[in-house]
């Protein structure tokens, strides 16, 4: 075998391992994760990352992003803290998330890889399905997404939600009096 | 009858009770009565009987949790206090999420403490469907005194009540239907609305601070943390029950636990309990363990106000109408964790949290179900699992009633003031501006699957009949396939209670508790 063509074929082959590559990651290919210690993998905290993002975008009228109120890590406590076959539902449900864009649309590509306008389309898509499975499926994730993103006390704040023991200022003593036993 | 000895708040109300870090080994004790679960059916057996005279000893899956052990945050606090971290759900014709409790004190430690009597004719339907003649309301009243009265049920007082309460009133006044405080056990609430969470105040009288304490200073032994997996059998006797300790929260199975007993009382409630008769192979010559599941299925419509709410105010549950009980429909004000409600709010992105800063506008009302045409069932899962496979189907009828009373919702809603409301059902719009555009509630045909529906009252999984092919234990409790098992929580009921089910729950275990002193 000449030089030229060694040269040529580890060229070739160079080429094709760096399309392979390159390919693989526009398929499969997923950020350095955020969280180093998480239940997690790099997809699942790109998805939620992303989908924190869709359901909480920043510049809102409350001015704080989902990925910005810490949704990622409370999601990934949430699953730690979870049972086992809860944690496994929860797993399917981000894989069922990230891939099922490639089957409904908008663009067949995987949540994470749509831009802002078409999330919001495949979202609102879930929400309105007449696939009852992927209603079931919105829920359960924007239940999640809204528990993690309620769960920042800024974000309560600018609710104006509050979680005051004695919202009326009744005090303790109260709690030692008897009432006389009464039957409805 | 008085009212129980209660302790001052700032005293440790769980003194006594036994907890993971108190075993060494296998854990093995026995008694005269074992009572398996800690709600309000198994604490007032055990305290009953512990001062009846009886060694007792009380079991309790869930570790015990103090007012400074609730959590706020809706997440965090359903995977400590629910069994399967507040995601268990019934599969089916439609998902149905349905909570159980998993801490000592049970469902009464994470409920809006409502205490309802069902009316006389509840009990007629109960002798219809299964034939029972000695529960009746008039024999049930003595038990629903003891109970309310060691309780202190009161109603809830206009005080505490808050502006969602007041606003279920005003649009029950406004459209001409009754309605009234609910009665509670509870002692000084101060509003708070954390009921579903536990009560921060230490105002609700849980189990947990109320009837299991008082089992124990009449000598009761109280286990938390202690899964009782199998009754062990000899012929028509039980004799005792063996288990596992569960490390609390992470629910990993841990050393056997055995305990040895004369007689047996299950109150683990109507999921577990058919679990444990199931898994022990007993106790079902009817057929019926685990069969005829019933809920109360709920829906919510949210009703927006032009001003403030702050829907996190005021008593949980402090107000309800019992109009249209006979017709099957209880009207209520809803309140849970607000985060968790929250996920019912319309819209996407600004929009959604557009809705979530105008939250302190917003009351949840609900409608529940008697639902006497939809059931399902329990059975352990594959693979030795010891949470639940339930399957229960809405009956369309029932679905149809519930419409009835999602567009009488609606009425409430515009009676109290409401801008605009937020039904939450598929096909329909997600927020309707006027009482005419609202019609289309009555007239949309809605199917089970376009709601979503939930529902934590569940019973008659091991339902009571004095025939033997008709129920899995007589109107004392007791199976009747075994002389001294008994059955004492929710499973026993053998229908419906249309109203919420502590309090006849506990007024049953009375019953059966009494019984059992006065026979041995």
């Amino acid at each position: 075998m000449s030089v030229p063509t060694i040269v040529l074929a580890g060229l070739s082959t160079t080429a094709i391992t760096v399309g392979v590559a390159v390919a693989a990651r526009r398929l499969f290919g997923y950020a350095q994760p955020t969280l180093s210690d998480s239940v997690l993998n790099r997809q699942e905290q790109a998805l939620v990352l992303t989908a924190a993002d869709a359901f909480f975008p920043p510049g809102g009228p409350i001015p704080i992003s989902g990925s910005e109120a810490g949704i990622l890590r409370y999601i990934d406590g949430y699953v730690r803290r979870a049972q086992r076959m809860q944690r496994i539902l929860m797993h399917l449900l981000f894989a069922f998330m990230e891939l099922s864009p490639l089957m409904f649309g908008p663009r067949r590509a995987r949540f994470t890889k749509l831009n802002p306008d078409e999330q919001r389309t495949f979202l609102h898509g879930m929400f309105a399905s007449q696939i009852y499975f992927r209603r079931i499926a919105f829920t359960s994730l924007r239940a999640m997404m809204t528990m993690a993103y309620c769960a920042n006390a800024e974000v309560c704040r600018k609710m104006g939600m509050t979680f005051d023991v004695d919202p009326y200022d009744i005090g303790d003593a109260v709690l030692e009096q008897r009432p006389e036993g009464a039957t409805p | 009858m008085t009212t129980l000895e209660m302790l001052p708040n700032t005293a440790d109300p769980h003194e006594g009770v036994k907890e993971i870090a108190d075993y060494q080994g296998e854990v093995r004790d026995r008694c005269e009565v074992l009572v398996v679960g800690s709600g309000p059916a198994g604490a007032i057996v055990a305290k009953e009987l512990a001062e009846a005279g009886r060694d007792v000893i009380l079991l309790e899956e869930g570790p015990a949790m103090g007012r400074k052990d609730f959590v706020q945050e809706a997440g965090e606090a359903m995977q400590r206090c629910f069994r399967e971290g507040g995601t268990r759900a019934s599969r089916g014709n439609m998902v149905t999420p349905t909570m159980q409790a998993i801490v000592l004190g049970g469902g009464s430690v994470v409920n809006s403490a409502i205490c309802a009597r069902p009316p006389a004719w509840i009990f007629d339907k109960w002798g219809e469907r299964t034939g029972c003649e000695q529960t009746t309301l008039e024999q049930l009243v003595p038990h629903f005194e003891r109970v309310e009265q060691q309780l202190a049920v009161t109603p809830t007082p206009e005080a505490i009540q808050g502006e969602r309460n007041m606003r279920f009133k005003k649009g029950c006044d406004e459209i001409g239907m009754s309605s009234e405080p609910t009665w509670r056990n509870v002692r000084g609430c101060k509003g708070s609305s954390e009921c579903f969470t536990g009560c921060r105040n230490g105002a609700k009288k849980s189990m947990d601070v109320s009837y299991v304490p008082a089992a124990i200073r009449a000598g009761a032994r109280v286990y938390t943390s202690v899964r009782a997996e199998q009754v062990v059998t000899d012929g028509r006797r039980a004799t005792g029950v063996r288990g596992r300790v569960i490390e609390p929260f992470t629910w990993k199975p841990l050393q056997k636990a055995s305990f040895d007993a004369k007689t047996v009382v299950l109150a683990a409630g109507c999921m577990a309990t058919p679990l444990i008769l199931l898994k022990s192979g007993i106790a079902n010559s009817s057929g019926l363990v685990g069969q005829d599941l019933r809920f109360h299925p709920g829906l919510a419509i949210m009703a927006m106000f032009p001003d403030r709410i702050d829907p996190w105010k005021g008593a949980t549950q402090g107000y309800h109408s019992l109009e249209y009980l006979e017709k099957g429909l209880k009207f209520e004000v809803l309140w849970s964790p607000p985060a968790v409600l929250a996920t019912r709010l319309p819209g996407l992105g600004h929009e959604y949290q557009e809705h979530l800063m105008r939250y302190d506008h917003l009351a949840p009302f609900d409608v529940i179900c008697a639902a006497d045409n939809s059931s399902g069932r329990v059975r352990p899962r594959p693979g030795g699992s010891f949470e639940p496979d339930i399957s229960y189907d809405f009956d369309q009828r029932d679905m149809d009633l519930m419409r009835w009373g999602l567009a009488k919702l609606s009425d409430i809603c515009w009676g109290a003031g409401a801008e605009l409301i937020l039904p939450g059902l598929h096909g329909l719009p997600e927020m309707i501006r006027s009482k005419e555009q609202a019609e289309i509630i009555r007239t949309h045909k809605l199917l089970p699957k376009d709601t979503i529906t939930a529902s934590n009252h569940a019973f008659c999984t091991t339902r009571m009949s004095p025939d033997p092919k008709r129920g899995v234990v007589d109107e004392d409790g007791r199976c009747h396939d075994l002389d001294n098992l008994y059955v004492a929580d929710t499973g026993i009921f053998a229908a419906s209670s249309g109203v919420n089910p502590m309090l006849l729950c506990m007024a049953l275990a009375d019953r059966i508790a009494l019984g059992i002193a006065e026979s041995w």
